[in-house]
């Protein structure tokens, strides 16, 4: 078989492991070790959706000494938020526009 | 509140009482002049404000058209208007947002309205319902990685202050 894999924000959270990989990492970097400790699934497993998220630009991994972190680059995720955030957008002009009425 | 589905709000305070800001919303005549995309003018198709009531209108700029539907759910008069918001077609039939976005078909709201002092709080909820697994997870990990993300940066400040 050789479809492309979509490598894309959506593919890097579309899996409940990667999302949770990514709730993880966000608040700290960590090693690949001390990730795969975290989840019930194998270590290759881990590694191959760390691999995902770093072809679909969420996660980076950096060389400290020995260590290799992983580091979330939550920036990426901001293109999913579009949407939430054009709906918001919206919803506050209606409120401006609901304000200037209710002064009539 | 269903963990799988976190809500996003907005919340405005408006300088006039509750069943004034209230009012603006139930009627067709007051949504006509204020409701609806800037620039744009609403022509309402039908409007039934009542529990599955539905409110079809017609946005217009120009050439350009676009249809919009409100099928309401809870209302209670003057506190809470609930009511599920998507694009739609010339028959009222729920349709695909007109532009390029993996943006839900339906979004479910809840407006509430509280009154102190002669100025009304009004608090928008919403979150999507028959989305597509793939606006699931789009929301969820927006959520979920906020959330936690600020979460883990309060617990630090917290943290900080204590020690002062």
């Amino acid at each position: 078989m050789s479809i492309e894999a979509r490598r894309d924000v959506y593919q890097a959270i579309a899996d409940p492991t990667r999302r949770q990989i990514i709730s993880l990492i966000a608040q700290q970097s960590m090693n690949l070790n001390a990730i795969a400790a975290q989840f019930d699934v194998s270590r290759p497993a881990i590694s191959q959706h760390i691999k995902i998220l770093t072809e679909c630009g969420i996660v980076v991994i950096k060389q400290q000494g020995r260590e290799r972190y992983c580091e979330a680059k939550l920036e990426a995720l901001n293109e999913v938020a579009e949407w939430v955030e054009q709906y918001k957008h919206f919803w506050n002009k209606q409120f401006d526009s609901l304000e200037k009425f209710l002064k009539k | 509140m269903n963990s799988q589905k976190k809500q996003f709000s907005i919340v405005r305070e408006f300088n006039a009482s509750k069943q004034k800001v209230f009012n603006a919303f139930s009627t067709a005549e007051a949504m006509e002049q204020w409701w609806g995309p800037a620039g744009m003018n609403i022509i309402v198709s039908s409007f039934d404000f009542s529990p599955n009531g539905k409110f079809h209108y017609k946005m217009e700029a120009g050439d350009n058209v676009m249809w919009g539907l409100f099928v309401f759910k809870t209302i209670i008069n003057p506190d809470v208007i609930e009511f599920v918001n998507s694009f739609s077609d010339e028959d009222g039939n729920i349709a695909k947002p007109p532009f390029d976005m993996d943006f839900p078909l339906e979004i479910f709201n809840r407006l509430t309205f509280e009154e102190t002092n002669g100025i009304t709080k009004v608090t928008l909820q919403g979150h999507p319902i028959n989305a597509t697994d793939n606006q699931e997870a789009v929301y969820h990990s927006i959520t979920d990685s906020m959330i936690e993300g600020f979460g883990g940066t309060f617990d630090k400040l917290d943290a900080y202050l204590l020690k002062r």
